[in-house]
């Protein structure tokens, strides 16, 4: 009887154990997700800043990401704001981090792979490292337009 | 150990279980899913192969199956293996269209879970055990998708070979830029207006499903995409405003 109840008992906590989500988030995105860096936003009519604004209609996520660029082409300031997943939100706040301090054209060469690999995403959760490399060549993109712009003035 | 299991499950599963657990042999349990569902088979597509496995080989007896029935051989009786392939309509003897009624749909699901759930089978062989297994997670997978609206729409257009992408190429700019202004007032909302953005965008919610029936109803599959692309942004959305109202205290 007991012996029965104990195998029960056994057979419960298997069952618990077995229902923990399998997939957990490495600690890295968790370290950017919970404290995020530059989160915020610049002033997109300033002709030295880059506004790039990009979504995954998949899971509908919005990704903003911004950069301030001095006149040696040196990247001095990012910020961003994401709506969407842990994964998009982590993915662009490195983005920020590592593109500051960057020319645009050493950003302009920055993968969603290394961003991918620095947060161990799995590979459902690729495409918001691919949405926050689309941010940045977007916000590049917004950067040259608009200096493009001025210099035709 | 067994026995521990087959307790277990049993449990779990009471609700389910009804009058159909005395129904032993397969005949009378496919007679039950006929009379039980609005009584008419052919209505219900139950004289169709629902879910094709026609000319497939009974695991069990060797059988050739007829094509009547996707769960069990019509000789022995044994429930067969998941059809992975398997169409979540046919599955649910519903015809391939965005339009659905959700009572028919709720109904057929405990129609189906009541022959397929893995209680039935505590006491049947291992392979039967897993086939039961599968089917009802099939089975639940599917109502999941069905049920909701967005998510059945996606999988109509999936069935069309059209899917919703992950990268940045079908949104304009305006339209992420509206929705980033959405999120932003969600972040500044206040206890006082929080329900009342909860309110208008769940009206937009709704106004487009209507809509998306329409459009699905054209068949014009190229402009579902669309639509539902932004149903997908007002859903993430919600969300965020209901969580936001939640850390508000403007909701328990």
């Amino acid at each position: 009887m007991s012996l029965t109840r104990a195998g029960r008992l056994l057979q419960s906590r298997i069952k618990r154990i077995q229902s923990v989500p399998a997939v957990f988030y490495h600690e890295n995105v968790v370290e950017h997700y919970e404290n995020p860096r530059n989160v915020g936003s610049l002033d997109k009519k300033d002709k030295n800043v880059g506004t790039g604004l990009v979504g995954a209609p998949a899971c509908g996520d919005v990704m903003k990401l911004q950069i301030k660029v001095d006149e040696n082409g040196k990247i001095i300031d990012a910020k961003f704001k994401t709506f969407g997943c842990g994964s998009a939100i982590a993915s662009s706040s490195l983005a920020t981090e590592w593109v500051k301090g960057k020319t645009i054209d050493e950003a302009q060469k920055l993968k969603n792979t290394d961003i991918a690999k620095e947060l161990r995403l799995p590979p459902v959760k690729l495409h918001c490292s691919m949405l926050a490399e689309d941010a940045i060549k977007a916000a590049l993109a917004d950067y040259k337009v608009k200096q493009q712009k001025a210099a035709s003035e | 150990m067994r026995k521990a299991i087959a307790l277990f499950t049993t449990q779990s599963g009471r609700r389910l279980v009804r009058n159909i657990s005395s129904l032993e042999n397969v005949s009378s349990r496919r007679e039950y899913l006929n009379t039980k569902f609005h009584g008419t088979p052919s209505r219900l597509g139950l004289n169709r192969s629902y879910c094709e496995i026609q000319g497939s080989i009974c695991w069990n007896c060797q059988a050739k199956s007829e094509g009547k029935d996707q769960f069990f051989c019509g000789k022995c009786g044994s429930l067969q293996d998941v059809n992975s392939k398997c169409d979540y309509f046919k599955l649910y003897s519903l015809s391939n269209s965005f339009n659905l009624n959700p009572t028919e749909l709720t109904t057929r699901f405990r129609q189906l879970q009541s022959t397929l759930h893995p209680d039935k089978y505590s006491n049947k062989s291992k392979r039967e055990q897993t086939n039961s297994l599968e089917w009802s997670s099939l089975v639940n997978k599917a109502y999941k998708t069905l049920s909701v609206p967005i998510d059945r729409g996606e999988y109509l257009l999936q069935q069309q070979g059209i899917s919703i992408p992950e990268d940045n190429s079908t949104l304009d700019k305006e339209f992420l830029m509206e929705m980033m202004e959405k999120n932003e007032e969600v972040e500044e909302a206040t206890k006082d207006n929080i329900l009342e953005l909860l309110q208008t965008v769940q009206n937009e919610l709704k106004e487009a499903a209507v809509e998306l029936e329409e459009i699905f109803n054209q068949n014009d599959f190229e402009k579902a995409k669309f639509l539902l692309i932004r149903m997908k942004y007002f859903r993430s959305l919600e969300k965020n405003i209901k969580d936001k109202a939640v850390r508000l205290g403007a909701v328990k």
